[in-house]
């Protein structure tokens, strides 16, 4: 049986970001399949009863140093928005319809870079249309899907999943055995995915 | 601080903690490895997490049941051995008073080194008189001063006032590395950074001499 990860993500962590950049690269390494998965945060945080870190404004001003300093380590850009945070239900409906359409990780990486490179506010219709646009969807059509109850219905069903096999936080990225909460645990995702 | 110097990394630590444990059985070798004094800071984790309004990741069922896993991989990862004690959690403040009045003798490393290694690895009681003069006498102080001293106005106050100034420093949680006097790297998992600053910091003095 070939191994597989799904990852969970929302587009409003900065960390899931960060694990976006690299979920890819590093599955294909160890041989094996990534399912990316929608999940709501907010919905995580409610049900475990976990809250943000950038609640604590300590916890917030080391956050954006440690974020810079993976951003150089990863290679990758990254400049804290100031629309900050957002609320992703929105676009992360618009990720679950994207994927209906076969275009959920296009989508999802370029609402990545819109937000969390240009400071785009994801959370506007506007510019969830736009990104829609830009990989090659309907964005009109996108904007009435995820207003219906089989969209929203994804949402709630994938962030239960999500909590049901232990999340809290994110990103969470969960094997067949074994379950890892957070983008500094990529490389034991790795070894774990490399070793059985 | 004027006697700080960029190659000084300031451990917070907290024995209650198990990624402070993690953090303690590595710190010093990375240290020797990058010529960088090392400064042991005991500060009591719940203290600080009560000041600054964070709720303790172990009141988080789910957090917790994954931490069990998190630690044991750490450790298999790390090659370094680990149980979780059956008192858990444990009330650090007899221990981490030990460890201020440990410094104040110039063992901190020792006294904190055998706490850790008592509770995480070995699962005794550290919060007992009993344990804390065993401890005692493992770092070589001796222990009816030790015993003496966890009770001392001073200690206490001691204790209390390097938790306040860490927290007024940045730190928000254990462990916590503070290279140079500012630079700050929190978690056990982010000493992969603080070995790259130090490696960067001896680049640098090599280019600039």
């Amino acid at each position: 049986m070939s191994k597989s990860v799904d990852f969970y993500f929302d587009l409003a962590s900065p960390y899931a970001y960060m694990a976006s950049t690299k979920i890819d690269e590093v599955c294909e390494r160890a041989g094996a399949k990534v399912n990316w998965k929608p999940f709501l945060l907010g919905g995580v945080f409610k049900a475990t009863g976990n809250e943000m870190p950038a609640r604590i404004p300590a916890k917030a001003a080391y956050m954006q140093k440690d974020l810079r300093n993976w951003a150089d380590y990863y290679k990758v850009e990254f400049n804290f928005p100031g629309h900050f945070p957002i609320n992703s239900v929105k676009p992360m409906r618009a990720c679950i319809a994207a994927g209906k359409e076969g275009k959920l990780r296009e989508f999802a990486r370029k609402m990545y870079d819109a937000y969390w490179v240009h400071g785009k506010k994801i959370d506007d219709p506007a510019v969830i249309e736009e990104v829609a646009a830009d990989v090659g969807l309907d964005g009109k059509k996108l904007l009435e899907q995820i207003e219906t109850d089989e969209v929203k219905d994804e949402l709630k069903k994938l962030t239960g999943e999500a909590i049901e096999r232990g999340a809290f936080g994110a990103p969470f990225m969960a094997t067949d055995r074994h379950i890892f909460w957070g983008n500094d645990r990529l490389p034991l995702l790795e070894h774990v995915l490399r070793n059985g | 601080m004027s006697e700080e110097t960029p190659r000084r990394v300031e451990f917070f630590f907290d024995v209650a903690s198990p990624y402070s444990y993690l953090a303690s059985t590595r710190i010093e070798e990375i240290c020797t490895r990058h010529a960088a004094g090392l400064v042991w800071r005991p500060i009591l984790m719940a203290g600080l997490m009560k000041d600054l309004g964070i709720t303790p990741p172990i009141q988080i069922p789910a957090k917790l049941t994954y931490m069990s896993r998190d630690l044991q991989r750490w450790a298999e990862h790390l090659g370094v051995p680990f149980n979780v004690p059956k008192q858990f959690p444990l009330n650090s403040l007899p221990v981490m008073r030990g460890c201020v009045e440990a410094r104040n003798h110039e063992k901190a490393a020792a006294f904190a080194k055998a706490a850790f290694h008592a509770y995480w690895v070995e699962g005794r009681k550290i919060d007992e008189p009993a344990v804390l003069h065993e401890l005692a006498e493992e770092a070589d102080i001796h222990p009816r001063h030790l015993l003496d001293h966890v009770v001392d106005h001073e200690v206490k106050e001691q204790l209390r006032r390097e938790t306040r100034e860490a927290a007024d420093r940045g730190v928000f949680g254990v462990p916590t590395f503070i290279l140079g006097g500012e630079e700050l790297f929190w978690g056990n998992d982010r000493l992969f950074f603080v070995e790259k600053a130090l490696a960067g910091q001896t680049t640098k003095r090599v280019l600039a001499g």
